[in-house]
């Protein structure tokens, strides 16, 4: 059912960010997702500029007296505006609330695509999506994987949902065995 | 999104903090603007001692002591108002600490949220400490304003706190009055044609004059005031934001 583990982080990230896509990362529980998000975050980061690896973290990182136009623009060029997928362009309205009064699902909608506009490579994410019904989980998924392939870029999920790893067997990867300690 | 637009939404967002600042700012003006005047007063006045004095060309021994008073008191009361800008300063100083560290708390979310999103440490402590700075800017403009308004009704009245302690400290050192000290320098004119009487060479100018007829110490207050809140919060934002970095990853 598993790929290999290959013997760190990095070296595992690297063969991810080789395959653009969606990629699951199986967990045991939360707080291993916690964990392995950010040992994995750090050992990237340690090895490649922060520019190209992006975190969606369990808390919110949307600035709350930004719209959420501005939180998707922080750093990008308005000109990459065209990637933005439907959940924006069809709802425009979205992009005018403000950062503190917004959905999860608006909120992973919208630090992902942050990180998109931005051209990170490589985003790492912790499992929220079990805070959402199935039917929007999926079109999210469908949505950020579509984007990914788009943008080359790979997108890590980090999750210990055994629904979502069984219904994406061939996309999941294991942690190096030494950090199984989590 | 732009750096201004940022500053000016972070302003009103975190507006407790930063009114904080701006009455922080008025009350160190208040404060700054009042020694610095007073100091000011009393540079002039002991230029203008030693100045009257090289007039004279003998100087007996009772008024050897009484201007030996005179030029104590003088140094005395400089003394007193540079300590007290000092002290001014290093209360502002602390209240602007307390208030950025206040400020730690509240922009936490904020600030874990900017570096995800890939702006860097220094570019959120400069917009911190930018947005801290234009408070204290308001705050200092409002004042000076005001002070400018009518500047003679301040500074007359600072010239007449300047006075009241200056005869104080003239007389509480040695028990002499200044009845005493005028007989005693009024010597000094026997045979002399000068442009002073011996009041005005004990105060620098005569009874209803000032020497000083506007508030003095600006620049300086804005100077300094600027750079500590800056520098304080800059510093404190910049810390918790390297912080916060190093929690994202380790």
């Amino acid at each position: 059912m598993f790929r290999h583990s290959t013997p760190t982080p990095t070296h595992q990230l690297a063969g991810i960010m080789c395959q653009p896509g969606l990629h699951l990362l199986a967990c045991h529980d939360t707080t291993a997702v916690d964990a392995y998000l950010h040992q994995y975050a750090g050992d990237v980061q340690s090895l490649r500029p922060d520019e190209l690896v992006g975190l969606v973290t369990r808390e919110s990182a949307l600035i709350d007296y930004l719209s959420i136009r501005a939180n998707l623009f922080l750093q990008a060029d308005r000109q990459r505006a065209p990637l933005l997928p439907p959940y924006f362009t069809d709802h425009l309205d979205r992009l005018d609330q403000r950062g503190g009064a917004v959905s999860v699902t608006t909120r992973l909608y919208t630090e992902f695509y942050r990180h998109i506009l931005d051209g990170r490579r490589l985003i790492l994410m912790a499992d929220i999506l079990q805070q959402l019904t199935t039917p929007t989980a999926r079109q999210l998924l469908t949505d950020f994987t579509a984007s990914c392939m788009q943008t080359k870029t790979s997108l890590v999920l980090l999750t210990s949902d055994a629904n979502l790893l069984r219904d994406h067997a061939d996309l999941v990867h294991l942690p190096p065995t030494h950090l199984w300690t989590h | 999104m732009r750096f201004i637009e940022r500053l000016f939404m972070g302003i009103g967002y975190h507006w407790r903090p930063y009114l904080l600042t701006g009455l922080t700012a008025v009350l160190f003006t208040v404060g700054g603007l009042f020694c610095q005047t007073n100091l000011m007063i009393e540079n002039l006045a002991k230029n203008s001692f030693t100045h009257h004095l090289s007039e004279f060309n003998t100087v007996t021994n009772t008024a050897h002591r009484a201007i030996l008073q005179i030029t104590n008191a003088h140094t005395h009361q400089q003394d007193r108002y540079t300590a007290w800008f000092w002290l001014v300063l290093t209360l502002f100083a602390a209240f602007t600490m307390l208030i950025a560290w206040r400020l730690e708390r509240p922009r936490s979310q904020e600030l874990r949220a900017y570096l995800q999103a890939g702006i860097s440490a220094r570019n959120v402590a400069s917009q911190n400490a930018l947005a801290a700075a234009l408070s204290f800017l308001t705050g200092f403009t409002l004042t000076t304003l005001v002070s400018l308004l009518h500047p003679s009704i301040f500074s007359r009245l600072i010239a007449q706190f300047n006075r009241h302690t200056f005869t104080h400290a003239l007389t509480s050192s040695s028990n002499t009055s200044i009845p005493q000290l005028k007989r005693a320098l009024s010597h000094l004119f026997d045979g002399h044609i000068t442009d002073f009487n011996v009041h005005s060479l004990i105060y620098g100018r005569g009874s209803a004059e000032q020497l000083l007829n506007t508030l003095g110490g600006y620049s300086l207050i804005l100077a300094f005031g600027t750079t500590i809140v800056i520098i304080v919060h800059f510093a404190s934002c910049y810390r918790q934001a390297r912080r916060l970095k190093r929690s994202l990853t380790h």
